[in-house]
């Protein structure tokens, strides 16, 4: 734009925008009717807009779309699920890691203060009244007969597995 | 000459957020990091919408675009668990919060593209005009192509103004507010970029008469 025509450039310019008030949109409608080089301008000005706004939504756009706020909820979920296994396993690592460290160098670690026990001077103890309260089974005379040495007083198998074969007449027919 | 000003009024919207809104928000998502599904649900609807118009203008292909806004939010409810965990009685706004991750998100991806492809809208317009409505002509197409790859090409700031101002329909408040800098210096940078594309397009021949066929739509 040339002229005088070159002020009204920034108030096209707020036309095209949407942000002339009333008053300016009177007071260029009041130019515009005698300015065929403004009214030229605008219009290329509207064309500039209009070359570049987006077309309208495709159907290959809209197919794309659908069901997109449910993948996308799914996808929060998983990764609301990572999220919390991975706290879950950091902690664990480091109760692990402080397990450890406490087993393998226990001198890095404070121990809580010893308790005090009072000192108590070591008695001997009354022997006399040790023995005679234990209960020690004193073995009796058959357990201790070395002719039988089953208490019960049975002969031994072996004693009689021989006897057994003595009394076998070996020349009978 | 009503008609001639009803075609030279602007046609950008605005769609407001307001502090109730901004309330509702904050219970949503406190009520979905208690395990209310619903609630992420209700979220997704309120801002999915804005959220895509955001990383559109960058995807190369429908699955991106939808990669991108699923991860916006991820992004978000992550950000507002870690506020809400050490900032429990402060407010949080989560449109302002999700819009600007995807505005981060998406100017890495176009990064990311750059590297190997150029044109991530090429596959877009090439969708929207394979269909029964393609009547427009070739020359008028060419300079769609090139209009929008100058989009890109713009200075980040500028650029990202400019799609939050027509492509999410952002007030220049809030525009400032999702980018963290006053709202003079927004329209600024609005002001800048649309400068710098009527003079490309200045550089084309037009397609129509009087200096181009106006807004149609």
């Amino acid at each position: 734009m040339t002229g005088s025509c070159a002020r009204w450039e920034p108030i096209l310019l707020e036309r095209v925008a949407g942000e002339l008030d009333a008053e300016g949109e009177r007071r260029l409608d009041e130019h515009l009717s005698s300015c065929a080089a403004c009214r030229a301008e605008l219009r290329a000005l509207g064309e500039v807009l209009e070359l570049a706004e987006l077309p309208p939504l495709s159907d290959a756009e809209r197919s794309a779309l659908a069901g997109a706020d449910r993948a996308a909820l799914g996808e929060w979920k998983r990764s609301h699920r990572r999220r919390r296994a991975f706290a879950a396993a950091a902690v664990s690592l480091a109760v692990a890691a402080a397990a450890l460290v406490f087993a393998v160098s226990p001198g890095l670690v404070r121990r809580p203060p010893a308790v005090e026990v009072p000192a108590v001077a070591w008695q001997l103890p009354d022997l006399e009244e040790t023995w005679s309260a234990a209960a020690i089974a004193e073995p009796s005379a058959a357990s201790v007969d070395e002719a039988s040495p089953d208490p019960s007083g049975a002969p031994f198998p072996e004693d009689t597995l021989f006897a057994e074969l003595e009394e076998i007449d070996l020349d009978a027919p | 000459m009503g008609e001639h000003r009803d075609e030279a009024r602007s046609k950008l919207r605005v769609l407001a957020g307001g502090a109730g809104e901004a309330q509702r928000d904050a219970d949503l998502v406190r009520a979905f990091l208690v395990g209310d599904e619903e609630a992420f649900e209700e979220l997704w609807r309120r801002h999915e919408g804005v959220v895509l118009s955001v990383v559109r203008r960058y995807a190369r292909a429908p699955e991106d675009a939808r990669d991108l806004v699923q991860r916006a939010f991820l992004r978000a409810l992550s950000a507002s668990r870690r506020g809400l965990a050490t900032r429990p009685g402060e407010p949080f706004p989560f449109r302002t919060w999700v819009i600007r991750i995807a505005v981060n998100l998406a100017k890495n991806h176009a990064r990311d593209e750059a590297r190997w492809r150029k044109e991530p809208l090429e596959l877009l317009s090439e969708a929207a005009h394979s269909g029964p409505t393609a009547d427009e002509t070739l020359l008028r197409r060419e300079r769609e192509r090139i209009v929008k790859r100058a989009v890109l090409e713009l200075p980040r700031r500028q650029r990202e103004v400019l799609s939050l101002r027509i492509d999410a329909s952002l007030s220049f408040d809030e525009v400032a507010e999702v980018l963290n800098i006053t709202v003079n210096n927004a329209k600024v940078c609005f002001h800048h970029a649309i400068r710098r594309l009527r003079a490309l397009v200045g550089e084309v021949p037009p397609d129509g008469d009087e200096g181009g066929k106006g807004r149609q739509k």
